[in-house]
């Protein structure tokens, strides 16, 4: 077969140059701008979990993230101001005096009948059972005393007194209070802040 | 062979370029994978929830209080004969007021003997009548207005939770009108009763 009659029809061919300007012209009029059918969300999922570890550990060495249990019930107070971040943490429990953001325990504590008549035991006192000195918090509240005037003079704070936030147990007999306060008080801490659980009304 | 000169576009040549300048979609595998995280926000939203149900960081303040002294003087500035001085003692039975004129009196209308605010009925202690009592006591003398403090004895068995109830009635009657001012840190307004505490201890 030949090809001689079909060739002789074809109708005149425009330029290459022609051809290339048009078809440039016809790509440019179809063209559409690509449809966002999706959000590339992992740069903020990665924000988000760096932000959630932030929080939890700044949350969790934060003193307001007491546990209440069995063993300390928090007072509740109408004070609805904002609790106060100054100052070495100290814990009344049922059981024990606890102190620092470790918790360390530095004196277990008797029954609450005995509490709430004459005080701790006797060979935890300077001077005998009516002595408000408790000796092992007094110690430890030494070496406490001696890291926080190092972070109030970094923070140039007043250096003459430390502060405590005291986080008792609502059921702590006035007693006990008054002799880890009065410890506190010989211990060169000058203020102290009662850390209560906010409840409604006035 | 020289090239076609000023001829229109040829049927062919315009069919070229209408296959050739057609717009497609990507094809699917074209495409950026979507990430899936419906697991990842169940995590999220698992510990989110924990955090919220276990830490009570919103619940909880401050009540600053100064250091005991034997004999109930506390770190108090009263020094003048003419100033209130308030005192109180909280005991099984209900809390005392003395004041430089003494003793207040059970009902707090007079100086004299008795338990100035007694128990309830039910054992409760009376704390809506000691906030009136304090008011009362404040009130008498113009002098008196700028009095902030009271310091405060308990029996060795009462229970934080009362001093801290007995703080919160002494504090203020009209939280409107009290307030602690930022700078100073002190209780300014005229709703304010006493709420500057400095614990006592009896001897």
């Amino acid at each position: 077969m030949s090809n001689g009659p079909k060739s002789t029809r074809e109708a005149p061919k425009a330029s290459t140059v022609r051809y290339k300007a048009a078809l440039r012209k016809a790509i440019r009029k179809n063209r559409r701008e690509p449809e966002i059918d999706f959000l590339n969300i992992t740069a903020m999922l990665d924000l988000m979990t760096i932000i959630l570890v932030f929080l939890l550990q700044t949350m969790a060495s934060s003193t307001q993230s007491i546990q209440e249990g069995q063993d300390l019930q928090l007072a509740r107070s109408f004070m609805q101001g904002e609790p106060s971040d100054q100052g070495v943490i100290l814990v009344i429990s049922k059981s024990a005096i606890l102190l620092g953001e470790q918790g360390e325990a530095v004196v277990p504590l008797p029954s609450r009948e005995q509490l709430a008549s004459s005080g701790l035991d006797a060979k935890y006192k300077r001077s005998g059972p009516n002595d408000l000195y408790i000796v092992p918090l007094a110690n430890a509240l030494r070496n406490a005393r001696k890291l926080d005037k190092a972070v109030r003079a970094a923070k140039n704070l007043d250096t003459s007194t430390s502060e405590a936030i005291i986080i008792a147990d609502a059921k702590t007999p006035y007693r006990l209070l008054m002799e880890v306060m009065f410890t506190l008080g010989q211990s060169e801490f000058g203020k102290y802040h009662l850390m209560v659980m906010k409840k409604k009304g006035t | 062979m020289s090239e076609p000169e000023n001829h229109p576009l040829s049927p062919a040549q315009r069919s070229r370029i209408r296959r050739l300048s057609r717009w497609e979609d990507p094809a699917p595998g074209e495409e950026a994978g979507e990430l899936n995280i419906i697991p990842y926000l169940d995590i999220i939203m698992n510990i989110i929830v924990f955090v919220i149900a276990t830490i009570s960081v919103v619940f909880m303040s401050t009540l600053d209080v100064n250091p005991p002294s034997a004999g109930g003087g506390g770190k108090s500035t009263r020094t003048k004969t003419d100033s209130l001085n308030l005192t109180a003692i909280i005991t099984n039975d209900g809390v005392g007021l003395k004041t430089s004129s003494g003793n207040i009196a059970t009902g707090c209308e007079r100086v004299g003997s008795g338990i100035t605010i007694p128990k309830n009925g039910d054992g409760t202690y009376d704390f809506s009548a000691l906030t009136k009592c304090a008011r009362k006591l404040k009130s008498e003398n113009d002098k008196f207005a700028s009095e902030t403090q009271v310091t405060v004895t308990a029996n060795n068995n009462i229970e934080y939770q009362t001093i801290i109830n007995f703080m919160d009635a002494m504090r203020m009657d009209n939280p409107e009108a009290c307030s602690v001012d930022e700078e100073s840190k002190a209780w300014t307004g005229a709703g304010c009763l006493f709420p500057n505490v400095n614990f006592g201890v009896a001897r």
